[in-house]
């Protein structure tokens, strides 16, 4: 029997998908859960009782902030980590796991071993090179995002500029 | 007492299902408004056949989710409205409850529903049957418009949704408007919705992410204030760089630039800043994919 940490990267109601497709090989296991406080669907509460055969426990993330391996609290990042999970489930509707930046470090801050599911319930390993690819990945959106952000500043100034002048009383008269 | 709002494209399977269910809710003073988003496979001439009593409204352009949701609000004639997905479905206990509990406290302006997967439920009565009675309910500051139960006159005070074409800031929008009215949002144990999407349907398009881009970047300029204005559009066209690199797409960034044109009288002439004890409390979802 293993433990395993899900997050939840997908609605509430799709979670019994991923658990029971992953039970029919390993019908021992058992689940945790992270999930945000502010279950847009659900709300946590609602999540205990709906899934409380799935999950022997629901941790609750920040209310009104994404996941993130940097902005996850101290004492629930220790916590995890001390459960020393088998591995960190991250269920996804996509084809593979991009979008899923944010959830796949956090994943990896808290365990070792990080697999991510589609909705056949095929697990995957997401091996730790996994990690190299997003570091060289965000230092090229970095050199970009330095690129485009003055053309938007810019592009903005200029179209804000236009618009004062159109909505000024003196043109208006003209 | 009741209008359900709902806005349809292509979905003639799940409006079969839907309608059937409506039909029987036994509320005096009940109206089922249905938008059709021009549909193409029949969907409306089978609400118009097999469901003359509905009020159905056939547009002949896609109005996307917000702008079908306000022709369907701007028709309903009741006071209380329950925004409903198509692909989902609310019993007629679920609407007693609803009803009663807006009767029975003035200060209730919306109600979200608890989202149930439906594929997982056998029997909607008797899951309905084991909830356990929910009067006081539990104050929160998020919805979902699978199943949202609000009072008309949110919008009477404070305008419809915004016309932006995405759907998690119109259910802020209205969170926002609710809060600003001097109403609560509570949600019951006892009210669900039941949500029958399929998980191996993907139905999320290319167009909806480019117009939830745009969106959100409008609903910063239009809510929050300067500070969280910069931080937070800084964050979008970063994941739109982003974006370029991992998902090999120009889509978020293109959207990022299309929405400049509209940001100044956004900005100038729509903006209602909310106040930062409501802002603390909301969580924003505009990340373009998980977590």
């Amino acid at each position: 029997m293993q433990k395993h940490l899900v997050i939840r990267s997908v609605k509430a109601e799709l979670l019994p998908f991923f658990v029971e497709k992953w039970s029919i090989n390993n019908p021992n296991d058992k689940f945790d859960l992270l999930s945000h406080a502010s279950d847009v669907s659900s709300g946590v509460e609602n999540l205990e009782n709906q899934y409380s055969h799935l999950f022997e426990r629901i941790y609750t993330y920040k209310p009104n902030s994404d996941f993130s391996a940097f902005g996850i609290i101290k004492s629930l990042k220790v916590e995890l980590c001390n459960n020393k999970y088998a591995s960190i489930i991250i269920p996804h509707k996509s084809e593979n796991l991009k979008g899923f930046t944010n959830v796949v470090m956090l994943a990896f801050v808290i365990s070792g071993r990080v697999y991510h599911g589609n909705i056949d319930g095929v697990l995957k390993l997401v091996p730790k090179r996994h990690i190299v690819k997003i570091i060289v990945e965000s230092i090229l959106a970095a050199i970009i995002y330095l690129v485009v952000l003055p053309i938007f500043i810019l592009s903005l100034g200029i179209n804000t500029l236009k618009y004062l002048l159109n909505a000024s009383p003196s043109k208006r008269k003209k | 007492m009741i209008s359900v709002i709902i806005t349809t494209q292509n979905r003639i399977d799940d409006l079969s299902r839907l309608l059937p269910e409506l039909k029987k809710v036994n509320i005096p003073q009940f109206e089922i408004i249905i938008v059709d988003n021009d549909s193409t496979d029949g969907s409306a001439e089978f609400v118009s056949e097999q469901h003359p009593d509905v009020k159905l409204i056939k547009l002949h352009w896609n109005a996307a989710g917000i702008t079908g949701r306000n022709i369907a609000a701007k028709n309903a004639r009741h006071q209380i409205l329950v925004s409903l997905d198509d692909d989902a479905i609310i019993t007629e206990q679920t609407f007693k409850t609803i009803l009663n509990r807006f009767q029975e406290d003035i200060t209730l302006g919306v109600i979200p529903c608890s989202v149930i997967n439906g594929e997982k439920v056998s029997n909607r009565s008797k899951y309905e049957e084991g909830l356990p009675i929910d009067n006081s309910g539990t104050e929160m500051f998020s919805a979902t418009a699978c199943g949202l139960a609000f009072r008309k006159e949110i919008f009477n005070k404070f305008g419809y949704w915004e016309d932006w074409g995405q759907e998690a800031p119109f259910e802020l929008s209205l969170i926002i408007k609710c809060l600003s009215s001097g109403l609560k949002i509570k949600r019951f144990k006892d009210i669900s919705v039941f949500h029958y999407h399929s998980p191996s349907v993907t139905r999320s398009s290319k167009k909806a992410h480019y117009s939830a881009t745009k969106s959100w970047i409008w609903w910063y300029f239009k809510f929050y204030p300067i500070n969280k204005i910069i931080r937070n559009v800084l964050r979008i066209i970063h994941t739109a760089c982003y974006a370029i690199i991992e998902q090999k797409t120009f889509l978020y960034i293109n959207a990022v630039f299309s929405s400049i044109r509209d940001i100044p009288s956004i900005y100038f002439i729509e903006r209602q800043p909310i106040p930062l004890k409501y802002l603390e409390k909301i969580r924003t979802t505009d990340n373009f994919k998980g977590g």
